[in-house]
């Protein structure tokens, strides 16, 4: 009897432990939810306050790792990679939520404290990019010349947009305008992510997921552009920096192909050809010379028995 | 080589060559059909006029659509070419002498549209001028290459394989020919290469033409499949076909083998030659153009079934357009005119009569022309690549009225080419004819 219920129980935590470690889908809508300010160090200390009080028990402190691990599914670190990978909707739905051991905190919680928590989370992660759903309105007073500048931080391992607007020699930042970055390859240029709205200091950040290929030392031609041009005027930058992966393959056209030029045709295309064309016409120029040795013979008697008619 | 020694029957020779040389030279009747292709031929240069000085806008080919009717016509002229290789190649090696009576038509075909097919490629460009730089700075690579090269080859083995046993002929008829302009006899005694019918002459000439017998089925079959890969080597559909190749060289056999009994019957009535152009020579052309339909036939089924079967996106779109679509009427016609009802009917000997036998070549004959526009056409319409924002006529193609009349003018300038070497030189192989029968079976095989 005793073993039965063994079984029970182990089948039962077996289960439990699946299911804890299924991943924790978010709602699409929810996901894509974003704060409508912009994280300030005012929000960080208050969502700290909260955080020490609603959250430490299970979470512990975060960047310290000592969160109750006996709790499945594990509570884990705030600060840890796991954490961060999560949007800004999705934290907030999470917490809101709840799930298993973790309870809900939409009633004991306004949405303004989440927010803060959220910020006092993030306020670990160093490549944090923060994106509002803050709607700037871009204002820009008649003659300005707006001009955009592209970089990259390395801190944060993303590419800075900045759009600045000149008038009568005074320069601003320009906020609430559509943004894109792309870089240059052969065949249309590659988009990195979705356009962006530079945010109220006039800046707009991509984020690189992926090692964009390079030349030989690195070097990736960027290109940045506001997106409305009918608007905005035709504002572009085009910048060349080192932050793609070394690609040291030979160019395209560097080796014998198909695709290349004659000079550079593949040898056995080369002989091919060259080597049926020539076989033809050799024996065509035989032919042309056995018509030679006809109009030669014409000149000789033939013999009375080998008359042919 | 053959061992046998040729011989030559004197009463036998004398009494073909009267007849084979009677329709030889340029009487009022072939004047007045020459001018009056000469008449509609200036109509088309003049199309052609228009055409070179504004440039391929006056065509029907835009963006989409940048094949058009000069291609299909050209494939076209290239199939009906090959006829010269299948009869004097494929059969005559095979050792079949019913042949001989046709031979030199099915040359003078291979020869005119062979020539023909290189100029309507010339017309399918907007500059012309610019013709030589296919060859300067041509790539090895592409098919368009190697088609230049090969039509060029062709046409000049085609040419030798219709003057080389043209050279006995000619030396006959130098001998008997007393009323002929003296330009002509000066032409005969060039073109016979002081032939006097030495036994090592003709020796030398079955060997030379023996070698151009087997060197013209290679060069044939690849004119034919190179044209084929131009279409085949790309992925659209239509053309992505693994058996373009032999698809193509089956049809033409189809075509040429239409264009041989079309002229054949031609040349048996108005030249009088009924004795040597004779019904058992329509039964045996009748039997071979039922087998090379049968062929195709089979061809077609493995070109439209299986795809039809599989109806794959693209695919799809297109087997609509031909089976229902806008292409319907054309593509049944050309399946069931062309290929379907002659393959059935030329079971019976009936149907094997010259007359019969002519009206059928006929059908055959236009379904074959439209069949290459069923080929090349529907698929330019749908590119893969999704194109958009082009105005209705850059997608839809319509032949032009000057296109329509390069066309013609090309279809002219083969009839002319036929015609003058019709009548410029005799149409049946006279020494063939004319040797003795029992043992000296020749001799070029």
């Amino acid at each position: 009897m005793n073993k039965y219920y063994l079984i029970v129980v182990v089948c039962v935590c077996a289960v439990l432990n699946v299911t804890a470690q299924n991943t924790w889908v978010v709602p699409q809508d929810q996901k894509e939810k974003l704060s409508m300010v912009e994280f300030t160090e005012s929000m960080q200390k208050s969502g700290a306050d909260v955080f020490a009080g609603k959250c430490t028990a299970c979470h512990g402190t975060p960047g310290k790792g000592n969160f109750n691990a006996l709790l499945n599914p594990s509570p884990d670190d705030p600060a840890s990679e796991k954490f961060q990978l999560n949007t800004d909707g999705e934290l907030f739905y999470k917490i809101s939520e709840g799930r298993v051991t973790m309870p809900s905190f939409k009633s004991a919680l306004s949405k303004a404290d989440i927010w803060n928590v959220i910020a006092y989370v993030r306020s670990f992660n160093t490549t944090y990019v923060q994106e509002t759903a803050e709607k700037i309105e871009s204002n820009i007073p008649e003659g300005t010349v707006l001009s955009l500048n592209l970089d990259y931080e390395e801190e944060k391992k993303a590419l800075k947009l900045k759009l600045t607007g000149t008038l009568n020699g005074e320069e601003s930042v320009v906020g609430g305008v559509e943004v894109t970055l792309a870089v240059e390859r052969y065949f249309g240029n590659l988009k990195i992510g979705e356009g962006k709205t530079t945010n109220k200091s006039g800046l707009a950040y991509f984020i690189l997921n992926d090692e964009i290929p390079g030349d030989s030392i690195g070097n990736v031609k960027l290109i940045a552009q506001v997106v409305e041009t009918e608007l905005y005027g035709d504002i572009k930058t085009e910048k060349t920096l080192q932050i793609g992966a070394v690609n040291n393959k030979p160019a395209l056209n560097a080796e014998r192909a198909m695709w290349n030029t004659v000079k550079k045709a593949p040898l056995w295309i080369i002989f091919g050809y060259t080597g049926s064309v020539l076989a033809v016409w050799f024996f065509i120029f035989y032919v042309l010379f056995v018509v030679k040795k006809i109009y030669a013979l014409g000149k000789e008697d033939i013999p009375e028995d080998q008359k042919v008619i | 080589m053959s061992g046998h020694n040729i011989k030559i029957n004197k009463e036998k020779l004398d009494k073909v060559a009267k007849d084979i040389l009677k329709p030889v030279g340029f009487g009022p009747g072939f004047l007045t059909w020459m001018s009056f292709l000469t008449m509609a031929l200036l109509a088309c240069i003049y199309a052609y006029v228009i055409q070179y000085q504004k440039g391929l806008i006056v065509t029907g080919m835009r963006d989409m659509v940048s094949w058009g009717m000069y291609i299909a016509n050209f494939v076209f002229f290239v199939a009906t070419a090959l006829v010269g290789m299948l009869i004097s190649g494929v059969i005559g090696l095979l050792g079949y002498t019913w042949i001989k009576p046709i031979t030199r038509i099915a040359e003078i075909i291979a020869v005119a549209f062979a020539a023909v097919a290189g100029l309507v490629i010339v017309s399918d460009m907007g500059r012309p001028e610019r013709l030589l730089n296919v060859f300067i700075h041509g790539r090895v690579q592409s098919p368009i290459l190697w088609d230049v090269t090969v039509v060029t080859t062709y046409l000049v083995i085609s040419t030798l394989l219709y003057l080389l046993p043209l050279i006995p002929d000619l030396a006959i008829a130098r001998g008997r020919m007393q009323n002929a302009p003296k330009w002509m006899m000066k032409l005969y005694e060039i073109l016979s290469f002081k032939w006097t019918h030495h036994p090592k002459q003709y020796k030398l000439l079955f060997k030379a033409t023996r070698l151009l017998i087997i060197l013209v089925i290679p060069t044939a079959f690849a004119i034919h499949t190179v044209t084929s890969w131009l279409l085949a080597v790309n992925s659209r559909s239509g053309w992505d076909s693994t058996i373009f190749g032999p698809y193509f060289l089956t049809g033409a056999f189809v075509t040429g083998m239409a264009a041989v009994i079309i002229a054949v019957f031609f040349f048996r009535n108005n030249y009088k030659l009924r004795d040597y152009l004779g019904e058992s020579l329509f039964d045996k052309m009748g039997k071979l153009l039922e087998f090379v339909c049968v062929i195709y036939f089979y061809f077609n089924l493995n070109e439209f079934v299986v795809p039809a079967y599989k109806m794959k996106e693209f695919d799809a779109i297109h087997i609509h357009e031909l089976f229902l679509g806008k292409h319907a009427i054309m593509f049944w016609f050309s399946q069931i005119f062309g290929l379907l009802i002659p393959m059935v009917v030329l079971l019976w000997k009936p149907f094997r009569k010259p007359l019969p036998l002519f009206i059928i070549s006929l059908f055959v004959l236009v379904s074959a022309w439209l069949k290459r526009y069923i080929i090349v056409i529907p698929t330019m319409e749908h590119p893969f690549l999704p194109v958009q924002n082009l105005p209705h006529e850059w997608v839809v193609y319509q032949p032009t009225i000057i296109e329509t009349a390069v066309t013609i003018g090309s279809i002219i300038m083969g009839l002319m080419i036929i015609s003058v070497l019709a009548k410029l030189f005799p149409v049946i192989p006279i020494w063939e004819m004319a040797e003795e029968e029992e043992g000296t079976k020749t001799k070029i095989i």
